[in-house]
């Protein structure tokens, strides 16, 4: 019979949190949901980490936790990078969304029509 | 022909449902099979900590013996805030004053000074408790949050001095390793006596640069879906 | 004790490209910024010569222990044969794209945010090659991963955006599989660093699924058929100089990473079943990259899928390393020296093409060599090398291929080859056929356009041939160093 340990126990759970977060990757179509299923992954990694530091509850290992605090700041610097690049594709696909109903409809004055500006290079004092 | 594309795509569901349970049931199964290797890191890290200059161990291990990996992440927070600079520059500067009787702003006015204190408290207990430069960051990074959700026109990004501050945490970082060369002729080598000193003047710069760049990422989604 | 200068040169390989990149991000002037780009790839090029020269002369590998604290404690930078070849490539292509990309962006808005990224996409891929540290490894392959995202994204067209997220999610996904393999290797080991493991590593199944992780992770990231699907948009939609980088080196620092965990740290967990799988696999993108290809629209899209085809050919090399590891070895980096700069010229021409025309739809190209010989040229000696004509590289490199998969027995794999270079000259003669034909159907060109941002590419050209021809000299330095 194996020895249910804490550490046994959050590895499981980083096992099945790991299952979850890669069946939601592959079975959903939706980008941003991909996004949010890559973090999911993420920290169930992250749990392995701290589950393989905690082995032995009188002595800590150091080095996992400061795996996890970087992997921590290199997933969350990679999801902002990847939730930046999803607004910017959805307010593109909603200006030309714009530009062709106003075509279409000649309405005036539509107070959701933000076309994009380019602001010059202006970095001035 | 609908329910041939149905029925392919329920095939492929079930086929990777089918994996990674697979997948799943072999990696308990690794985890409980295999124990945990026996921790000879730990007691190197603590047989050299009075050597590293601070007190905690994972700052030790996150600022003096790994100190390269934190290096590479500070360039990693960097590359994205240059990606993401030009996406806050392009959307329209709606100049909207913060109401007085706006509820975020009564909540940043209490919240902000003290969260501010909290930072610098975590940033300098990251010597010797759990805290540091990380932590000290999302917290003013919070702050800048709560003052932008309150219409407190706070960081002007297309000035120059706001890339520098972006830039600050890797720069300090660079600034070391120079001086520590040339006072240890290595690479990263930091001298006892002044590591504490050198680790808490990267935590400093990098916190203001985390906590920009955190907010940056922030502002230039929440401007341009307003 | 290597003298005093290869002490500092491993660092200085890895603070120079990020001041550059800081310096490029904050000062305004775009000017400033070509100026300090050249200098310091021009400096790194130098410093990879001097170090790979003195690597494989000595036939020893630099090592550098950073911070002070020796394995496990600390990281140490290891600069072997093989990877000081991949720096001095990395430079040399670098330096040749960086000439381009001084007079390619036609918008100053553009190319001031392409600078900096640049440099870190340098830093990224330097790193990882001298890296002897699996964590150390990951962060490089982010910081290579979010750079080569932002780098396709400032096209700012709406393909160009969808390309890069999707590469973006498919990237953060195979460094997440890549970092799981870690977390499960300190689990059953406690180190992190490449020589210990490779003491350490054992044949269980935790060891087992640590490998197995790490490879779906790097074959996502080097496009090995069949999670090759990114690529073809990402390298097409993105400006010329960016794919060049990307299909030259970048997968290769997924392959590379992928090599050393297979032949170097975890080799007892690696069965004859397991590298003839990974040859199969190769061998199927071999044929379906050259099958898209031979039937793409556009003259990018063809390359991208050249390139996936191509990888193909390096994981070939994989069943015969179990029987000749030396010669595989050899053969394999020649082949990725041969295929990088063979691939970052064509890509260079191609983006030099497109500018001029103002298109790149193959269909509407006929007759272009009267406006454009120089790109014409470099583009034709190029896939010279990437079908594997004699002299140029690539013939060396098949042949090394070839003559390895004879001695080893493995008959499928020359089968493969040939079909494999048969292929390769269907989709390469399709292209210079087009633009060799009629001149009197020749397309009036707009706009103003001049070659001379080619120097580099020509000189890339020039490289493949060289290798081609003094491939003794070159197999027996890279023997040696094994």
């Amino acid at each position: 019979m194996i020895m249910l340990t804490q550490s046994i126990l959050f590895s499981i759970c980083a096992a099945i949190l790991l299952a979850i977060g890669l069946m939601g990757f592959l079975l959903t179509s939706d980008f941003l949901r991909k996004l949010l299923a890559l973090n999911v992954i993420g920290m169930a990694i992250f749990m392995v980490l701290i589950a393989a530091a905690s082995a032995d509850p009188n002595a800590i290992d150091p080095i996992p936790h400061a795996m996890v605090l970087t992997g921590i700041v290199v997933a969350a610097a990679g999801t902002a990078l990847g939730l930046n690049l999803a607004s910017k594709i959805a307010r593109f696909a909603r200006s030309i969304q714009n530009e062709n109903s106003t075509q279409q409809n000649k309405t005036v004055g539509s107070e959701k029509v933000r076309s994009e500006k380019h602001t010059p290079d202006g970095k001035g004092k | 022909m609908q329910t041939y594309w149905l029925v392919n795509q329920r095939a492929i569901n079930i086929l990777i449902i089918g994996l990674v349970s697979v997948l799943t049931v072999l990696l308990i199964v690794a985890f409980i099979e295999q124990p945990v290797h026996d921790n000879a890191l730990r007691t190197l890290a603590l047989d050299n900590l009075e050597k590293t200059g601070v007190s905690n161990p994972v700052t030790a291990v996150l600022l003096n013996y790994r100190a390269y990996d934190t290096y590479m992440e500070f360039a990693v927070f960097l590359c994205v805030a240059v990606a993401v600079v030009p996406y806050v520059l392009d959307v329209q500067v709606s100049a909207q004053k913060p109401s007085s009787e706006s509820q975020v702003l009564s909540i940043a006015k209490v919240f902000v000074p003290l969260s501010i204190i909290m930072g610098g408290y975590l940033l300098w207990i990251g010597s010797s408790q759990p805290g540091g430069a990380f932590q000290a960051s999302s917290l003013l990074a919070g702050c800048l949050v709560l003052l932008s959700l309150a219409n407190v026109k706070t960081i002007d990004f297309s000035k120059v001095r706001i890339r520098l501050l972006l830039s600050s945490g890797l720069l300090a970082f660079v600034a070391v390793i120079i001086l520590s060369f040339f006072q240890t002729r290595g690479f990263i080598i930091l001298q006892p006596t002044f590591a504490g000193a050198l680790i808490l003047f990267v935590e400093f710069f990098a916190t203001f640069a985390i906590s920009v760049t955190l907010f940056l990422c922030f502002e230039s989604i929440h401007k341009g879906h307003l | 004790m290597p003298p005093t200068f290869y002490v500092i040169s491993t660092p200085l390989l890895l603070v120079l490209p990020l001041f550059t990149a800081i310096l490029c991000f904050v000062v305004p002037s775009i000017s400033i910024k070509r100026y300090i780009s050249i200098f310091v790839a021009v400096i790194l090029v130098i410093i990879c010569i001097l170090q790979a020269s003195y690597v494989l002369d000595s036939a020893e590998p630099l090592h550098v222990i950073v911070g002070g604290w020796e394995p496990p404690l600390g990281i140490k930078l290891v600069v072997n044969g093989f990877g000081s070849i991949m720096l001095l490539m990395t430079s040399i292509i670098g330096l040749a794209i960086t000439f381009y990309s001084i007079h390619y962006f036609e918008s100053n808005d553009k190319e001031s945010r392409f600078w900096p990224l640049w440099w870190f996409l340098i830093t990224g891929l330097l790193g990882v090659f001298v890296s002897s540290d699996i964590f150390n490894t990951y962060i490089m392959l982010e910081l290579l991963g979010l750079a080569s995202v932002s780098l396709i994204a400032i096209q700012g067209t709406q393909k160009a955006l969808q390309a890069s997220y999707q590469y973006l999610l498919v990237g953060l996904l195979g460094s997440l599989l890549y970092l799981l393999g870690v977390a499960i290797i300190y689990r059953t080991y406690g180190v992190l660093d490449n020589e210990l493991l490779a003491e350490l590593a054992q044949n269980n199944l935790s060891t087992k699924l640590a490998l197995a992780f790490i490879t779906l992770g790097m074959m996502m990231k080097c496009a090995l058929f069949p999670l090759h699907f990114w690529l073809p948009e990402a390298h097409s939609n993105a400006s010329a100089p960016v794919s060049a980088m990307l299909s030259a080196l970048v997968i290769k620092a997924a392959f590379f990473i992928l090599f050393t965990f297979w032949f170097e740290i975890l080799t007892p967990v690696v069965t004859m079943s397991a590298v003839t799988l990974m040859g199969f696999l190769g061998a199927c993108a071999v044929i379906y990259g050259s099958y898209r290809a031979f039937t793409a629209p556009r003259l990018k899209l063809l390359v991208a899928y050249s390139t996936v085809a191509q990888i193909g050919y390096l994981f070939l090399a994989f069943p015969l390393m179990i029987d000749t590891p030396e010669l595989a070895r050899t053969a394999i980096i020649y082949f990725i020296v041969a295929h990088g700069c063979a691939k970052a010229a064509m890509f260079l021409s191609a983006g030099s093409i497109q500018k001029a025309a103002g298109h790149d739809r193959l269909a509407e190209l006929k007759g272009i060599v009267i406006h454009l010989p120089v790109s014409i040229f470099i583009f034709a000696v190029a896939s010279a090398s990437l079908i594997g004509l004699p002299p140029s590289g690539g013939f060396i490199a098949k042949w090394l291929l070839l003559k390895n998969a004879v001695q080893s027995g493995q008959w499928w794999w020359v089968v493969t080859l040939f079909i494999g270079g048969l292929l390769a000259s269907a989709y390469l003669f399709r292209v210079l056929n087009l633009t060799f034909t009629s001149v009197d159907q020749a397309p009036i060109l707009s706009g103003t356009y001049s070659e001379k941002k080619l120097l580099g590419a020509a000189v890339l050209a020039i490289i493949t041939i060289l290798i081609g021809l003094n491939a003794i000299w070159l197999t027996s330095m890279i023997g040696s160093s094994a």
